[in-house]
C-alpha cells in the first residue's frame, strides 16, 4: 500500500498468489459435493469446471492487457464515470469482503469442531488478523512472497493425503459417466467457488513485472489448482463408499483420519493446522485487495489504518455473532453466485465492448 | 514507548495461545483404552469403559465401568461421576459389541457419536464379543498386560496372520452403507482363562450378526476379498495319498508368496455371473507323506487347486445361503452392470443368493523347501 514506489510481483509470485487464493476451504468439502451431485463422476466436472476457469482468466488478461498500468478500480471510473464507478467499486468492496468474511467463517466453524472445540471463535480471528496486519502493511510484493513461500512449505500435504491409496477401491469410479452428462454439468457449476481466485487478476494483472507470462502465469495457477482439486477427489472418491461420501461435511478431513503411524496418531489434526497457512493464503488476498479498493473511495485516508480498523472490525463482528454452520453455507453459497458474476460474467461482458472499442479506435487510426 | 507497547502485546498473545481454552493436564484425564456395548436380557443398552491406572499406590493396572444409559455419551457423563479424572474417548483402541447387542437392527445409530466427534479416533478395532460382555470387562488375567493393550495386540497380530480380519471403525462405517458389501468383524470369545480369536462375524446387509466364519475358511474369504496382506499359511488335505490304517494323515502346508484375483462379471439370463481367476504363487513349508515332486509336481499343483475350489464353494455356499456378500461382489456388479445393478442396489444380498459365483484358482508351485 506504498505508493511511492510501485511494488512488483515476479511471476511466479503472480501464479501462487492466484493458485494460493484458489485453493482454500474448496478443497475440504469439495468431494462431497460433487458426490452429491454427479456422484463419483464428479471429477469429470471439476475439468470442465478447471476448463471454465480457463476461459475467464484468459478473458480478464485479455482485457487487462488493453491498460498494463492500472487496476480495475481505477479503471472502472475512467470507464463508468466517476459516481456509476464508485457505486461498482463499492460493489467489488462488497464481493472482496463477502469473500474473505466467508473463508474466515468456514475457517473458524471448522477449527471449532475439530481442534479448538472450547475456544469462542472472535479469540481465533484475533490470533488469524495479527499475521494478517504484518504481511499486508507492506504491500502486494510481500502478499506474493508469503503465497510463494507457504506453497513451498505445503508442499508436503498432498504426499501425505497420497498414502490413503492403499485404501482405494478403484472400482468405485466406474462406470464412467454412469448417468449421463446432466449431473455431470450440475456438478461443474459447484465447482465454481472453488476455483474463485482468478479473478483477483483484475487486481495483480498491472503489478506484474513481466506482462509477457501473465496469460501463462494464470494458465498455470489455474491447472496447478485443477491438480490438486483433482488429486483429493479422486482419492476421497476411490477411498469411501459411493453411498458412504455424501455423509460426510468434509471428507477430506475424514480421509486423513484414517491415516496412523505410530509417532503419530492424529494425522488429520495436523494436517488442519498446517492447512491454516493455505487458507491463509485465500484470505489475505481477499482482505489485502478490500483494503485496496476502499482506500480508492477514500484517499485521505492512510490504508494502513484502513486495514488497522478493518480488521478490528473483523474480530468485533466475531465477538458479536459467531455465524451457525447455516450461515457459513448460505454465505458460500452467496460467494459462489457473486463470483459467478465477478469471475465470470463480467469479464465476458466487458471483452466485448472492450475488443469493439479498441478495433474501432484502431481503424479511425488508418 | 512504542517498544513497550510491542512487548505488551506479545504478552498478551502469548498468553492467549497457550492451548487456548481446550487445555487439560495429561494428569486430570481418564485415557479410555478399550469400549464395550451390550444389550441384556431387558434390552437395555449396557456401556462399559476400561481405563488405565498410572499409579504406584493402585493395585490393579486398569479400573472399568459399566453403566446403563441410552447414549455413548450418556455413559460418559454417568463415568465423569466415578473416575478419577476427566474422560477422554480419544484414545479408544478397541470396541467390544456384544453379540447379542449386534442382533439389535438399529445398532449401528449408537455408534453416531464415533463419527460425528472429530475428538473421537477412528482408527479403533471392532469386535463382536460372544458373551456377556460384563465378563469380559471384568477379566484380570495375570500373565497378561492391561486387557485393552492385549486385545489390540491379540487382533492385530491374528489378522496379519489372515485369521481374521481387522476391521476399523471407518470400515465399518464404509461396508454399512456400501451397498455393494456386507459388513465383516473380528470375533473374540472367553474360553475358560484365555480370550481367543474365533474368525470373521458376518453381518447381515442390513448389518445385524449372522454368523461366523472360522478359520480356515475366513483365511479363503480375506484371500478373495483383499489379495494377500500378511502371511497367509494353509493345510491341506489330500485324500489321495492316504495311506491305509496308518495314522499320519496325508497333509500338506504351504505358504502363500502372492495372489491376484481376476474377477469377471456379466449379467446373464436374469442373474448375475462372477466368475473369478485366483491366481496364486505358493510354496510347500511341510509334507507329511511321500511323494516325488519332481515328476509330480503338476498333479500336487492340481489337487490343491481341487481343495481350494471345493473349500471356496462351500464358503460361498454359506454366504449366499445366509444372504450375505462379504467379498464385495455388488461392487463388480455396480462397476460392470451398471443397468442390472441399479435395479437390485437396495436388495443386493437377496439378489447375491441366486447369482452364480465360480472360484477357479490357479496354483503353481514356486517353492519346495529345503528337502526333496
Amino acid at each position: 500500500m506504498n505508493k511511492s514506489v510501485p511494488p512488483k510481483l515476479t511471476v511466479l509470485q503472480y501464479i501462487f498468489l492466484i493458485h494460493g487464493t484458489q485453493v482454500g476451504i474448496g478443497v475440504l468439502s469439495m468431494p462431497r459435493e460433487l458426490a452429491e451431485a454427479a456422484g463419483t463422476d464428479g471429477w469429470i466436472s471439476l475439468l470442465i469446471g478447471g476448463g471454465a476457469a480457463v476461459i475467464a482468466s484468459l478473458l480478464i488478461i485479455s482485457v487487462m492487457k488493453r491498460y498494463p498500468n492500472h487496476t480495475i478500480v481505477e479503471l472502472l471510473p475512467l470507464f463508468l464515470g466517476k459516481w456509476v464507478g464508485r457505486a461498482a467499486i463499492v460493489l467489488i468492496i462488497l464481493y472482496c469482503l463477502l469473500a474473505c468474511i466467508t473463508v474466515i467463517g468456514n475457517t473458524v466453524g471448522i477449527l471449532n469442531i475439530w481442534i479448538l472445540t472450547q475456544t469462542p471463535g472472535y479469540l481465533i480471528v484475533f490470533l488469524f488478523v495479527i499475521p494478517t496486519y504484518v504481511i499486508l502493511q507492506k504491500g502486494i510484493h510481500v502478499l506474493g512472497r508469503y503465497s510463494e513461500l507457504i506453497f513451498y512449505l505445503t508442499l508436503w500435504m498432498p504426499v501425505v493425503l497420497t498414502i490413503t491409496l492403499s485404501d482405494a477401491h478403484w472400482l468405485n469410479l466406474l462406470p464412467v459417466v454412469k448417468e449421463g452428462w446432466g449431473p455431470i454439468i450440475s456438478g461443474a457449476r459447484l465447482t465454481v467457488y472453488s476455483f474463485l481466485g482468478f479473478e483477483l487478476a483484475f487486481f495483480a494483472y498491472p503489478f506484474l513485472h513481466n506482462k509477457k507470462y501473465a496469460a501463462l502465469g494464470i494458465v498455470a495457477a489455474n491447472t496447478w489448482s485443477l491438480l490438486v482439486f483433482l488429486h483429493v477427489t479422486i482419492l476421497c472418491f476411490t477411498y469411501f463408499s459411493p453411498d458412504e461420501i455424501t455423509k460426510y461435511t468434509w471428507p477430506t478431513l475424514v480421509l486423513l483420519k484414517g491415516i496412523e503411524y505410530r509417532f503419530l496418531e492424529r494425522v488429520d489434526i495436523t494436517f488442519l493446522s498446517f492447512y491454516l497457512l493455505v487458507l491463509s493464503t485465500t484470505i489475505f488476498p481477499y482482505v489485502y485487495f478490500t483494503i485496496f479498493s476502499s482506500s480508492h473511495l477514500l484517499k485521505k485516508w492512510d490504508p494502513r489504518k484502513q486495514l488497522k480498523v478493518f480488521l478490528i472490525l473483523l474480530v468485533a463482528a466475531f465477538w458479536l455473532y459467531t455465524p451457525t454452520f447455516m450461515d457459513l453455507r448460505r454465505l458460500t453459497e452467496l460467494w459462489s453466485q457473486a463470483g459467478l458474476v465477478f469471475g465470470y460474467a463480467v469479464p465476458l461482458l466487458i471483452s466485448g465492448p472492450i475488443w469493439l472499442y479498441h478495433r474501432s479506435a484502431k481503424g479511425r487510426k488508418i | 514507548m512504542k517498544a513497550c507497547i510491542r512487548i505488551l502485546l506479545l504478552v498478551m498473545v502469548t498468553t492467549c495461545l497457550s492451548g487456548c481454552m481446550d487445555r487439560i493436564d495429561l494428569e486430570d484425564t481418564t485415557i479410555t483404552l478399550m469400549a464395550g456395548i451390550d444389550l441384556n436380557e431387558k434390552n437395555e443398552i449396557l456401556f462399559y469403559l476400561s481405563s488405565p491406572v498410572f499409579s504406584k499406590e493402585a493395585k490393579k493396572k486398569s479400573e472399568e465401568f459399566g453403566v446403563k444409559a441410552d447414549t455413548f455419551r450418556e455413559a460418559r457423563v454417568r463415568l465423569d461421576e466415578v473416575v478419577t479424572g476427566i474422560t477422554l474417548p480419544g484414545k479408544i483402541q478397541v470396541y467390544i459389541l456384544g453379540k447379542r447387542f449386534l442382533k439389535h437392527p438399529e445398532w449401528f445409530r449408537y455408534l453416531d457419536v464415533i463419527y460425528r466427534d472429530a475428538r473421537l479416533t477412528v482408527n479403533s478395532r471392532m469386535v463382536v464379543y460372544d458373551g456377556d460382555v460384563h465378563e469380559l470387562f471384568h477379566f484380570n488375567p495375570k500373565d497378561k498386560p492391561r486387557l485393552a493393550l492385549h486385545l489390540t495386540k491379540l487382533i492385530d497380530t491374528a489378522a496379519r496372520r489372515n485369521v481374521t480380519v481387522k476391521t476399523k471403525a471407518q470400515d465399518l462405517h464404509r461396508q454399512i452403507l456400501e451397498k455393494g458389501i456386507t459388513p465383516i468383524l473380528t470375533e473374540i470369545k472367553k474360553d475358560n482363562q484365555v480370550v481367543k480369536v474365533m474368525g470373521i462375524a458376518l453381518l447381515s446387509g442390513k448389518g445385524t450378526y449372522v454368523k461366523l466364519i472360522e478359520p480356515p475358511e475366513s483365511t479363503l474369504l480375506l484371500l478373495l476379498l483383499d489379495g494377500k496382506q500378511g502371511d497367509v499359511a494353509m493345510s491341506f488335505l489330500l485324500p489321495e495319498h492316504q495311506e491305509r490304517g496308518k495314522i499320519i494323515k496325508s497333509k500338506v502346508s504351504i505358504v502363500i508368496k502372492d495372489v491376484s484375483n481376476k474377477i469377471e462379471t456379466s449379467y446373464q439370463d436374469g442373474r448375475f455371473h462372477f466368475t473369478v481367476r485366483q491366481k496364486l504363487k505358493i510354496s510347500i513349508t511341510e509334507r507329511l507323506f511321500p511323494f516325488d515332486m519332481e515328476k509330480g509336481y503338476k498333479q500336487m499343483e492340481r489337487e490343491i487347486e481341487e481343495e481350494l475350489r471345493k473349500s471356496y464353494a462351500k464358503l460361498i455356499e454359506k454366504c449366499q445361503k445366509s444372504a450375505t456378500d462379504p467379498f464385495g461382489f455388488g461392487m463388480h456388479a455396480r462397476a460392470y452392470e451398471y443397468e442390472e445393478w441399479k435395479k437390485v442396489k437396495d436388495n443386493w444380498t437377496k439378489e447375491f443368493t441366486k447369482a452364480s459365483v465360480q472360484i477357479i484358482p490357479e496354483v503353481s508351485i514356486k517353492g519346495n523347501g529345503v528337502v526333496k
